[in-house]
């Protein structure tokens, strides 16, 4: 049942209309779907660089002895990591959200249309001053990702390429901020009608969240970047103990930042996640209700942590950080119980973006387990700082950010080019990311416990540390095959991939109901709007969710009696 | 019956979970570290089980509701009663593990008033700098020669922890146990060794270009042969270097 | 608008709470400071979204029963294609990098930059 809206975008009379084409349509675009998509394939350019990053640093750790030096290995470890999260999986995931945002809510565009492209090239050119580093005489910063002081002040860490990383840091973190400020602008001030904030899809929610977490956090972020810079360059003396300075203040700020952070990259792939696993079970989300209370309290308590990548420090209150670490594992444990909920008893097809679910959550909870157990102090006196750590980050963003972040290009890809992904080269991805991932990463739990500290470049040779590199280094090259693979699915799908419709998959949410990939303002038609889940309700009125007195309007009371979609007047 | 089920179960969980319930092989060397130990294998056993209940629910799941045919399965959304259960018990078993961790703390981070043995750690680019204070011994490490610090087993050690460059942390993986030195912060740490031994102890908190190259060893021996050590140390003049001379 | 402004006032409350107890607890300057910061980062918008919402009628999208034709009519201005949000990144970066670089990239960047905003918010008048 279908309804003409007459909802209509204006656009200002006397403005330029879109370029036709090419480079000046790219840089003068304000289309969320545009800005979203070069979003998207900017991170992942991104992540191919920090990814052969990783290969140099995997190869270099295979066996003990050099093969760069180590000033280059400090570099490629802190890039990598720098890149990978900076540059990559927060980026990726703002891209999806600025394309599929809009869509879900039934809005034609996000409220503020300039300022999301202003984002996107303050993202590009941030992001193009930090890696320039590698082109300077010094190279690129080398202090890790963290740039813990005093190591990253201006007596251990001369030179321009760790100016240039501060400033690509704080132009790029800017530009999340001005996304997020567009995000919750547009989800409080553009939905459809009937789209309450109780019938926003979960993706839409998590970015809620997500948003108002990098308005907490991005800012303490660039103002101890700023601090770091003035210490460089302004001699500030803040973390500089010769003064009267606190290197801990920073490892304060960085980490009030840097732990929302991680959940900054985490959230969106959940929301990608529940919003896969319902449409391939052919059923509705599980507990709707509680899976934004878990978001939410995860929003809360991962601002609340910090310290607890501090615990080494011994200036820090253990308790206190350890039972809010401990509590953070019981909303994310319920999403997990909400996804199997959603599974139990459905109809489930295996599309290469459920085998990526799937494969998502499986390694996330290895990832969160580890994280568990951290989250005692004494146990993370012990793998702090070792390869456990390593093992146990690598676990939760490829959970997330890598196996998530692709079920999202094989379930959105569709939509955004109007072509099916091919599916055996999505099975032959999967599998071979699944293995390469568990080969790489499995071992350096193990490493950890033997006592292999993070970031070394080198180890001895009767350090029991070697059998497990060598494997370790043979995942990681697996990896990149597999990321390979994708690429040429990518590049032959575009050409010459299956025509998709608008609906290939029996999707749920309001970006199936209209074209791809969507006309300009998004929506010629929508069809009510009852539950979270208005496409399903169309197509299905006969199978409208039901067991909890929901504010749809037509809410069952569990007696099994269904009331058809409401004609629209 | 319940010890032979118990033995079983947790033979399976050390198999599945290979080296990680062992942690590596390192079981503690030091009264503290043995705490540490017990703490890591209760927790992995729990965060083992755990982790197999909740796989074991999304492969099921994965494969016994897998599409039949056309029709549209259950559209329940909601069980409440379920959705208490499973939010109270993760919250239960959070608790028990707070509880004993807590505990864990603060028996591992209990500083005496009246240590056996004071030694002050330096540490800096890129190695370290052992003063024995009373003994007034110093014994200092070279990048490619890593400085050896003799202990005493059965005795309680203070560990007085400085760094004047950057921060670096101070690690005995067989200890079970590190902690960070901070330019201006004063931290002390105790470690009773309790097994003799050689062990290696490296640089735990990047600190530049030679990070990797910040290793130690500990040589924990008897009572008697640490005295003897000092001994030699102390008629072989004022500051010891690591063998081979040169400070 | 409710819910929306109850998701910033929670915020608030939530941080509200951790901060005092952080505080009493571990009398840590740095981290109590932020988490008070958040708190008021809620208060911010959570307060104007609430005293909005006693101000206006529920809005198609607050109402469960609304109909599509509700939402009939323009909805918000959505600015056409425009180059100013490019060259205002672009100068913003170049400003930016002139604190590495010194004073002639300071110049030449925020030259860039002054135009950049003069451009975007002249552009931004002649829309409305």
């Amino acid at each position: 049942m279908t309804v003409t809206t007459e909802r209509k975008a204006a656009t200002p009379s006397g403005g330029p209309p879109p370029a036709s084409s090419g480079l000046l349509r790219w840089i003068t675009t304000t289309d969320h779907k545009m800005i979203g998509l070069s979003y998207i394939f900017t991170s992942l350019a991104f992540f191919a660089i920090g990814g052969v990053l990783a290969l140099v640093i995997r190869t270099e750790l295979a066996d003990p002895g050099e093969i760069i030096d180590a000033e280059t290995y400090n570099q490629f470890f802190t890039m990598h990591g720098s890149i990978m999260i900076y540059l990559f999986a927060v980026p990726f995931g703002f891209g999806l959200a600025n394309y599929i945002v809009p869509l879900q809510i039934g809005a034609p565009d996000m409220a503020f249309p300039r300022l999301n492209a202003l984002g996107y090239w303050m993202y590009l050119f941030g992001g193009t001053v930090m890696v320039a580093g590698f082109l300077t005489a010094g190279g690129s910063a080398s202090f890790g990702w963290f740039a813990y002081a005093p190591l990253s002040g201006a007596t251990y860490s001369p030179g321009i390429g760790p100016d240039l990383w501060i400033i690509g840091v704080v132009v790029t973190s800017t530009a999340g901020i001005l996304t997020a400020v567009n995000l919750v602008t547009t989800i409080v001030m553009l939905r459809a009608p009937g789209m309450t904030m109780f019938r926003m899809p979960i993706f839409t929610w998590n970015m809620l969240v997500v948003s108002v977490m990098v308005l907490l956090a991005f800012p303490v972020l660039t103002s101890a970047l700023a601090m770091l810079f003035a210490d460089r360059r302004l001699d500030a003396h803040i973390f500089d103990v010769s003064e009267d300075g606190t290197p801990v203040l920073w490892q304060h700020l960085f980490w009030f930042f840097g732990h929302p952070e991680v959940y900054i990259i985490a959230l969106p792939f959940f929301g990608v996640i529940t919003e896969i696993i319902p449409v391939f079970s052919r059923r509705p989300v599980f507990a709707y209700k509680g899976l934004i209370m878990a978001t939410l309290a995860i929003g809360g308590l991962s601002v609340g942590v910090w310290a607890h990548h501090m615990f080494a420090t011994g200036v820090v209150l253990l308790p206190f950080f350890s039972a809010l670490s401990l509590l953070i594992a019981v909303p994310t444990g319920v999403k997990f119980f909400n996804w199997i909920g959603t599974m139990w008893r459905g109809q489930i097809t295996y599309s290469s973006a459920m085998l990526f679910t799937i494969g998502s959550i499986v390694v996330f909870l290895l990832g969160g387990l580890t994280g568990v157990l951290q989250a005692l102090a004494p146990v993370d006196f012990s793998v702090t700082d070792t390869y456990f750590v390593v093992a146990h980050m690598h676990y939760v963003i490829f959970g997330t950010a890598g196996f998530a972040g692709f079920a999202a290009v094989y379930y959105w890809f569709p939509k955004f080019t109007g072509k099916l992904l091919d599916e055996r080269l999505g099975i032959a991805h999967f599998v071979l990311l699944f293995i390469g991932v568990n080969m790489t990463f499995l071992v350096q739990h193990e490493l950890g416990l033997r006592g292999m500290p993070r970031r070394v470049n080198d180890y001895g040779a009767g350090a029991g540390f070697t059998t497990l590199n060598v494997i370790s280094t043979i995942g990681s090259y697996i990896i990149a095959v597999a990321v390979l693979i994708f690429a040429i699915n990518l590049l032959l799908s575009l050409r010459k991939g299956k025509p998709a419709g608008n609906d290939p998959w029996g999707g749920q949410t309001l970006e199936w109901w209209t074209t791809s990939p969507p006309p300009e303002h998004n929506f010629d038609s929508l069809p009510p709007i009852r539950s979270e889940r208005p496409v399903w309700d169309a197509h299905h009125p006969e199978a409208i969710a039901f067991g909890h007195a929901s504010d749809s309007g037509n809410g069952q009371r569990g007696n099994g009696q269904r009331k058809p979609v409401e004609d629209a007047p | 019956m319940p010890r032979l089920r118990h033995a079983a179960l947790l033979l399976v969980l050390t198999l599945a979970g290979c080296g990680l319930v062992d942690h590596g092989g390192n079981r503690g060397s030091s009264q503290q570290g043995r705490d540490i130990f017990d703490l890591w294998q209760g927790s992995v056993i729990a965060a083992l089980v755990v982790g197999f209940l909740v796989w074991g629910l999304i492969f099921w799941a994965a494969i016994r509701y897998r599409r039949r045919g056309d029709e549209i399965p259950t559209q329940r959304q909601y069980i409440f009663s379920l959705e208490i259960v499973y939010t109270a018990l993760p919250v239960l078993i959070v608790a028990v593990l707070f509880v004993f961790a807590y505990q864990t703390q603060r028996d591992v981070q209990e500083v005496s008033s009246n240590p056996d043995l004071v030694v002050e750690v330096d540490g800096f680019q890129w190695q370290w700098q052992f003063h024995y204070v009373e003994e007034d011994i110093t014994v200092t490490g070279l990048p490619d020669e890593p400085p050896v610090m003799v202990l005493p087993v059965d005795q309680t050690i203070r560990f007085v922890l400085r760094s004047d460059d950057v921060i670096h942390s101070f690690y005995v993986p067989d200890f079970l146990y590190k902690r960070d030195v901070i330019p201006g912060v004063d931290n002390q740490i105790d470690v009773d060794v309790v097994d003799t031994g050689r062990y290696t102890g490296r640089c735990a908190e990047f600190c530049g270009l030679d990070h990797s190259k910040m290793t130690f060893e500990v040589d924990a021996v008897t009572m008697a042969d640490f005295r003897n050590w000092v001994d030699e140390q102390q008629s072989a003049g004022e500051a010891a270097s690591s063998d081979g001379g040169g400070s | 608008m409710r819910v929306e402004a109850f998701v910033f006032l929670g915020v608030t409350a939530f941080f509200a709470g951790i901060g005092t107890l952080y505080w009493f607890t571990s009398y840590e300057d740095a981290g109590t400071t932020m988490l008070v910061g958040c708190a008021l980062l809620g208060m911010l918008v959570g307060v104007y979204l609430l005293r909005a919402s006693r101000r206006m009628q529920p809005r198609p999208e607050d109402r469960p029963d609304a109909a599509l034709a509700d939402g009939a009519g323009e909805t918000a201005a959505f600015p056409a294609a425009s180059i100013w949000p490019f060259v205002f990144g672009l100068g913003a970066t170049a400003f930016a990098t002139g604190f590495v670089f010194g004073v002639w990239i300071f110049v030449i960047g925020g030259a860039i930059f002054a135009l950049g905003v003069l451009g975007y918010i002249a552009e931004s008048r002649r829309d409305h």
